[in-house]
């Protein structure tokens, strides 16, 4: 999976959930909180992203981003194959 | 004693904020409309000033909300003397809190279908078990809303994750739970800042339909330890 493609479903959430960011473009130095998102809609996004990329991102380690390019980021960092020994 | 206001954007100014400040933002505020987030803002701004105002028992004029490193408004007044504030906004609503007795923590969330309920990022484990558990319609969103309360209360913190509720349950007037700072979060608070939280959500009706308030505060000083 590339970023791109995290990006891809990262947009289409952002834009099925909160309102404010329907027909507007989104940029990687977006904050979800640009397009008015309240705190549970910036979770839905990022739960059911989480979900349907079958990804795990450490809930402490999900609180640091402040815009779509650090969450991307993140699911990059997650998504990457552990080195084996 | 905490004091709690409501405003609902676009809706005409309150007669008893005629001629300050806040009349003026909440006209701006019913004036741009389609700016919600913005608009919002500035609502709940006006709002955190009026309840200021009346828990210091000063003058609107006197009292200015500032905004901390974490995001939190700050209260300056001459008056010499300090409250907690808290503030939210959702879809057409804003709410302040004010307290002059301790943290206070308030958040408002429109009620809407939600899938919150099984976020890993929300809840932890034995939150989405009591989540299941409790017989309301949207049980999710409402254990969401308690606990950003909570956590906004304790004002310290990366987020939610901080926080724990540990005994939800529906009440008379809506749910309620106790919160529960985690230990890295209770590393972060003062000695003599509480470490659990009585959180109560009510409904209450807006223009737009329904939402979920919910209000943190410390246990009161008879009340004994929760668990």
């Amino acid at each position: 999976m590339t970023r791109e493609e995290m990006m891809v479903v990262i947009v289409r959430n952002i834009q099925e959930i909160i309102e404010g960011a329907r027909g507007r473009e989104i940029l990687e130095s977006h904050s979800m909180r640009d397009f008015g998102a309240d705190s549970l809609e910036i979770v839905e996004v990022v739960s059911r992203s989480m979900k349907e990329l079958r990804l795990k991102v450490p809930r402490t380690d999900l609180s640091t981003a402040k815009n779509l390019s650090d969450l991307l980021d993140l699911f990059e960092k997650a998504a990457a194959p552990v080195p084996t020994p | 004693m905490i004091h709690i206001e409501v405003r609902t954007l676009g809706a005409p100014r309150p007669r008893s904020l005629a001629g300050s400040r806040a009349d003026t933002e909440c006209a701006v505020a019913a004036a741009h409309t389609m700016l919600r987030c913005g608009s919002r803002h500035t609502l709940g701004r006006s709002a955190a000033r009026r309840c200021a105002a009346r828990a210091l028992g000063v003058p609107e004029r006197s009292v200015t909300i500032d905004t901390g490193p974490c995001g939190e408004p700050i209260v300056r007044t001459g008056a010499g003397r300090t409250i907690e504030l808290s503030i939210s906004h959702s879809a057409r609503l804003a709410v302040a809190a004010a307290s002059s007795t301790g943290p206070v923590g308030i958040d408002l969330e429109r009620v809407r279908a939600t899938d919150v309920q099984h976020s890993e990022w929300a809840f932890s484990r034995s939150e989405r078990q009591r989540i299941a558990r409790l017989p309301v319609p949207h049980a999710g969103l409402w254990a969401w809303s308690l606990k950003e309360a909570a956590w906004k209360a304790w004002r310290l913190g990366t987020g939610p994750e901080d926080v724990c509720l540990t005994a939800l349950r529906v009440t008379a007037g809506g749910v309620a739970s106790r919160a529960r700072a985690t230990s890295r979060l209770s590393r972060l608070l003062e000695d003599d800042a509480p470490r659990t939280l009585y959180v109560r959500a009510r409904p209450i009706e807006g223009p737009d339909g329904s939402y979920v308030l919910s209000l943190a505060r410390a246990p009161r000083p008879n009340t004994p330890a929760a668990a």
